[in-house]
């Protein structure tokens, strides 16, 4: 476990990336203030500076209320930020409205169309992307329904199927329009444990699969509050405190793939950091 | 446990039977009463058969039904797409809520009398005095039920849309159209059910031909049992429209919904 003076180099130590790398995603000195319920302000997230690097998925965890979602949204455009700034491959999020064709979002529920089948859910995100051929749009659904696994119910309506097979197509959606960043806020905490595992071992394949047939990595921003989930997935953990949310942790999962949840690593890494967690997020 | 099954047969003989109940219960009073005050069911059933069969004081009764319906048609289509627009005004623009939030509750308090009086003074026994009786009064009822739809929109549906970049048209084409079609059903049923009764009322005051003409005309000649005939044909006709042209649409628009029952 790192101490406090070598977390905060890592912290601040830019990764080894070269720059040209598509989808690196810098969050710089970024905070955000809300007006509270009392009418004073609300600091949500404290100073945060983040380098993500290309093609890893990217854990951030903190307890609930931290606003880990909220930096989520922001760098998805759905909230404003106050002060600071997000920079897709060097290009400030802000003054680049198009940058937002390259990412995809995964949201905790599927927040689907329900009125549409689920062939017509994939196809409305191909639709509104905008920079999609439409010749690729019905070979697209085709194939990333498969990649989910539910070629079979293209036609099916949403409410006609259980939630885990629901939060696939939202899956599916978002692969579909090839995100350089996939964007997943919590996608699996409200779902039972075991089609979760299911989903999660299938997520871990298709990127890698993804990986095998377009020689490039997805880079993948995950949202949790699940240690367990996060060492399981992921090749970079962030940890953030309770309200205002700060940075204090980092750390590399080097466990090579595919991983166990019973491997010894994966479990000897998970207990650390949850007692790293208790003592420094929530104590 | 195993879930009980509800046999469609007994659901169909409760409301065959609650039906029957209210008629017995009609004829024993009816027994006990001067045909004045509760005629039989058997002579109003009589009087309904008079009615469909086209006999009438006045000519064809088709022709009184006619009459009616074209200012039924006319009035709730009117209010139905005023309603939509106002409905969806108010839902999307805070300050469109605000501003007809006060009209709408006036609306829907004051009297139909009052409105059926006000229109019958300005147009005489015309066609269009009836229409904007109907038209007053099942406006704020559309606009209160195409608002609230609005409004139930969910935020995530619509942030999911910006999210992958979804422009206007697409938005409101794919997301708020189809949220919305449900409550236009529900407004439709209930306006169309209102209109129907609003307009006997009016053609009472402020027609000389129609189902609320041939209703007065009845009461004047102190012959109850016609009265009620041309009620329940106006139960039936709304009985029909329902199950012929708003559930078939209905079913055939939300079947994307799981069955409730």
């Amino acid at each position: 476990m790192e101490t406090e003076t070598d977390l905060k180099t890592t912290l601040k130590a830019e990764p080894p990336d070269s720059p040209q790398i598509q989808s690196k995603v810098s969050v710089r000195n970024l905070s955000k203030i809300f007006e509270g319920p009392d009418g004073k302000p609300l600091t949500v997230i404290d100073d945060v500076s983040l380098e993500l690097r290309p093609g890893r998925f990217i854990g951030l965890i903190g307890p609930s209320g931290c606003g880990k979602s909220t930096l989520l949204n922001i760098i998805a455009n759905l909230e404003t930020l106050s002060s600071g700034e997000i920079r897709i491959d060097g290009m400030v999020l802000k003054e680049h409205p198009d940058l937002r064709r390259r990412l995809a979002y995964v949201f905790q529920t599927p927040r689907l169309l329900n009125w549409r089948k689920v062939k017509d859910n994939i196809m409305f995100a191909l639709k509104a992307n905008g920079n999609i051929p439409k010749e690729e749009w019905d070979a697209r659904v085709k194939k990333y329904l498969a990649m989910v696994g539910l070629e079979d119910f293209a036609n099916s309506f949403p409410l006609q199927l259980s939630g885990g097979m629901q939060q696939r197509v939202g899956i599916a959606r978002a692969l579909a329009i090839e995100p350089d960043i996939l964007l997943m806020d919590e996608p699996f905490s409200m779902l039972d444990e075991m089609t979760a595992k299911n989903l999660r071992e299938d997520l871990t394949d298709i990127w890698l699969k993804e990986e095998a047939e377009s020689g490039k990595r997805r880079t993948i921003i995950f949202v949790t509050h699940d240690i367990g989930e996060a060492v399981f997935l992921c090749d970079d953990i962030f940890m953030m405190t309770r309200r205002p949310g700060k940075l204090f942790n980092y750390e590399e999962v080097t466990v090579p793939r595919p991983r166990g949840y019973f491997d010894p690593k994966v479990l000897q890494i998970q207990s650390d950091l949850t007692r790293l967690f208790y003592e420094k997020a929530l104590g | 446990m195993e879930a009980k099954l509800r046999d469609p047969l007994s659901f169909f003989s409760n409301r065959f039977m609650s039906l029957a109940y209210m008629i017995i219960i009609w004829w024993v009073l009816s027994l006990f009463f001067s045909r004045m005050v509760i005629p039989s069911p058997q002579r109003v059933f009589l009087d309904v058969v008079e009615i469909l069969s086209g006999q009438a004081e006045f000519g064809s009764s088709y022709t009184q039904i006619a009459a009616s319906t074209y200012r039924i048609a006319v009035g709730f289509s009117a209010s139905m797409v005023v309603g939509t627009i106002m409905g969806l005004a108010m839902g999307w623009k805070r300050t469109a809520e605000e501003f007809f939030n006060s009209w709408n509750w006036i609306l829907l308090i004051f009297p139909a009398v009052v409105w059926t009086f006000i229109f019958v003074m300005w147009f005489g026994t015309r066609d269009i005095a009836t229409i904007m009786v109907v038209f007053a009064i099942v406006l704020p009822y559309a606009t209160v039920n195409i608002w609230q739809g609005t409004k139930a929109m969910d935020k995530g549906i619509v942030d999911m849309a910006h999210i992958y970049g979804a422009n206007r048209n697409l938005i409101v084409l794919d997301v708020y159209v189809p949220h919305l079609v449900p409550y236009i059903f529900s407004a439709a049923r209930i306006s169309f059910a209102l209109s129907i009764k609003i307009i006997t009322i009016a053609e009472v005051v402020g027609a000389s031909t129609g189902v609320g003409a041939m209703i007065s005309y009845f009461w004047a000649m102190h012959d109850l049992a016609a009265v009620l005939a041309w009620g329940l044909f106006m139960v039936f006709l709304i009985l029909v429209v329902d199950q012929i042209v708003f559930k078939p649409l209905e079913k055939r628009a939300l079947k994307w919904r799981p069955k409730l029952i």
